[in-house]
């Protein structure tokens, strides 16, 4: 368990967010999925890398809120909202 | 002895390809992911050759990969299976090992040989990247051939692999379902390709075709590009097959004496089946350029534009790609179906998919379109009216599309869950021309193959009916004119007379068998020795712009092909989905041309 000085060392150096408030060319690593995930997507979600640990590049925004594109292990591939707000990432104080 | 190998991989990865090249066949390959949907069946060699739709994992979420799974792993467990050929993707090697760990995995001590093939490695090469498949091989403990399917090299060491496959061991360790990804990983950085070049280009490309306002606009104007280029290209080789048709019908004319016989070549061999065999050009084109957008990855992207307004309609992004299939044909379209996840997205887009235009549609749009707008340029001289009509009347299928998917999504789909919208981006890539022409004369064939006895059976039954009991020149006192006079309160509401009530009721088979049965009129009619074009014909009889619109907006909307009702039965295992469609269809067909009538007269 974390001390309050680890706690706030943690909250200086990491934002927790989810994929989807990633800004083009912004980096994070995956931290967890959410609970109201359907196993079966998470399954997929680990099938396209998505696990703990594994490093994100937002490439890119698209037109009207589409899905968004993101580098993932050496390929790209696209997720809409509603999925990339369930996975929950860390990322580096700007 | 004959083997019984079967070739399995992650979608995209060139499977499909390689099974074509082995086995000599002519399967449908696409780069996007997800173009193969159903389990194929070869020889290679005198083997047997089982290519599978393409999977992200052993655990299915998309009904395409349902299939795969379960069929791959029944061959298995009966053991059918005396070799399995894994695919990888060299470009995306860890993401391929993730899957090919599965696999080995899956086998176990299952005692059946195994071979990794690192397909695309022309793509390594040509960007001066290295694989160590020696060390990936000696790491798996299975062998892995680098080759390309493209490019047709590798192909000799596979079947050489091939032969020795029996001599290796066969067992393979089980691994835990975390340890596949960390695997792949390791394996990935130590023998995979260093360098993101490859990831470079991609994304170098979809800076501008993924922008958010350009990307948007780029997919308008290659969509009205691809319209705008089957009407306009087409013309001098549907000219000419035209000319053609008219000389041969003059010569064999010449040649017969007078009477019925003479008057059956005219009328309803050239007349008819020429009037159809005209648009041929156009279906090739149509064809040729689907092909091109499939081939170079550009239709993923257009999955990721289209999303967020399709997911408005009850769509998905995915259902793009069917739907641009479905401009060459719905059965293939109709399959395409499966790669969308969502069932309630995947329902609407197969209720809407006969409102695509396709190219049997193609021959009435064209007729009509030559015989009432008029060849000029508008928008400055760059864009031909008669392309932009052809244009509009797609469009037209996809607003109606839409309107269907949202109302039906809404009211009439129970569940209102989906699944989530993810698609891999594939490399971009340049089509190769070759396999493009044959695949794209393959398709116009088999159309020609399959619409042609209907065409030609029709319009005989047409022609007889119609020619009797008074002969050439007299067909408003023929026995089909007094059937078509029963006809005719249908289609006088919108200032059509009985020969087009007659030539729509044959269309309900085909659409395309209407321009036949118009054809074998007009030629009776006219008793010409030389074949003049059809759409002269019937801009010389006088029918109204209004009449014509109100024609082409019902050919928009019908749904007149009973081989896309069958397939529907087929994919959804009953008559309700094709019977409801078919009536639906027809009356909603039949009061937009009304209303269009009304507004144009």
């Amino acid at each position: 368990m974390l001390g309050s000085g680890d706690k706030f060392m943690e909250t200086q150096m990491n934002y927790h967010h989810t994929l989807w408030s990633l800004r083009p060319q912004g980096t994070g690593i995956v931290k967890s999925m959410g609970n109201h995930m359907d196993p079966s997507y998470q399954l997929r979600l680990r099938d396209f890398g998505i696990e703990e640990g594994a490093e994100v590049l937002c490439l890119r925004h698209t037109l009207m809120g589409g899905p968004r594109v993101y580098q993932i292990r050496g390929f790209c591939v696209s997720f809409e909202q509603k999925i990339a707000e369930q996975i929950f990432i860390e990322t580096e104080m700007p | 002895m004959k083997k019984k190998i079967l070739l399995i991989g992650k979608p995209n990865s060139g499977k499909t390809l390689l099974f074509n090249r082995l086995t000599h066949s002519q399967s449908k390959v696409a780069n996007f992911p997800g173009a193969t949907v159903e389990v194929k069946e070869g020889v290679w060699n005198q083997d047997s050759l089982t290519d599978f739709p393409g999977t992200y994992s052993l655990k299915s979420l998309t009904s395409d990969e349902e299939i795969a799974i379960q069929q791959f792993k029944k061959k298995i467990e009966n053991k059918e299976t005396d070799l399995v050929l894994c695919v990888l993707d060299a470009t995306r090697l860890e993401r391929s090992l993730s899957f090919a760990l599965q696999v080995m995995s899956y086998l176990g001590d299952k005692n059946i040989p195994l071979i990794f093939v690192a397909n695309m490695m022309d793509d390594i090469s040509s960007n001066l990247l290295k694989i160590d498949l020696k060390g990936l091989s000696l790491a798996l403990g299975a062998p892995v051939v680098g080759v390309s399917a493209l490019k047709q090299t590798g192909l000799d060491e596979l079947v050489n692999c091939v032969a020795k496959a029996h001599l290796g061991s066969s067992e393979f360790r089980k691994i835990q379902d975390r340890e596949f990804y960390s695997l792949a990983k390791e394996l990935n950085d130590k023998y995979g390709p260093k360098g993101d070049v490859l990831l470079k280009k991609m994304n170098a490309l979809d800076q501008i075709f993924l922008s958010s306002f350009w990307g948007g606009v780029l997919f308008l104007i290659i969509m009205l590009l691809v319209f705008q280029s089957i009407f306009t290209w087409s013309i001098p080789l549907m000219d000419m097959i035209e000319a053609m048709i008219g000389y041969l019908g003059g010569m064999t004319s010449s040649l017969l004496p007078e009477g019925w016989f003479r008057d059956f070549i005219n009328d309803a061999i050239f007349g008819g089946m020429g009037a159809f065999l005209v648009f041929i050009p156009q279906i090739f084109l149509l064809t040729f350029i689907i092909g091109i957008l499939e081939d170079t990855g550009y239709l993923a992207r257009v999955a990721i534009i289209c999303h967020k307004p399709l997911q408005l309609f009850g769509l998905s992004g995915k259902s793009f790609i069917p739907y641009i299939s479905g401009h060459a044909c719905a059965i293939p379209a109709i399959y395409a179906t499966r790669i969308i996840e969502s069932p309630r997205r995947r329902w609407a887009t197969l209720i809407t998919l006969p409102l695509i235009a396709c190219s049997a549609r193609l021959p009435v749009y064209a007729l009509f379109i030559t015989a009432l707008i008029p060849s000029i340029f508008i928008f400055g001289g760059l864009v031909s009216l008669q392309g932009f009509t052809f244009f509009c009347l797609f469009i037209l299928g996809y607003i109606v599309a839409l309107v269907v998917s949202a109302l039906s999504t809404q009211f009439l789909f129970k569940s209102k869950t989906d699944a989530p919208f993810i698609i891999e981006l594939p490399q971009y890539r340049w089509p190769v021309f070759k396999p493009l022409v044959v695949r794209s004369l393959k398709t116009v064939w088999r159309f020609v193959k399959d619409a042609g006895p209907v065409i030609f059976a029709v319009t005989v039954v047409v022609w007889v009916f119609s020619y009797f009991p008074d002969g050439s020149q007299h067909l408003s006192t023929s026995w089909l004119a007094q059937v078509g006079h029963w006809m005719e309160p249908l289609v006088a509401p919108i200032g059509l007379d009985w020969r087009y009530a007659v030539a729509i009721l044959t269309s309900f088979i085909a659409r395309e068998v209407f321009v036949g049965t118009l054809g074998t009129f007009y030629g009776i009619e006219q008793a010409q020795d030389s074949i003049s074009s059809l759409s002269e014909q019937i801009k010389n009889d006088g029918i109204s712009l209004a009449s014509g619109i109100a024609l082409l907006v019902f050919y928009v909307v019908a749904l007149q092909c009973v081989s896309t009702l069958v397939t529907l039965r087929r994919e959804t295992g009953s008559w309700k989905m094709p019977v409801v469609l078919f009536v639906g269809y027809t009356i909603l067909a039949y009061a937009l041309s009304l209303l269009t009538y009304q507004i144009l007269v």
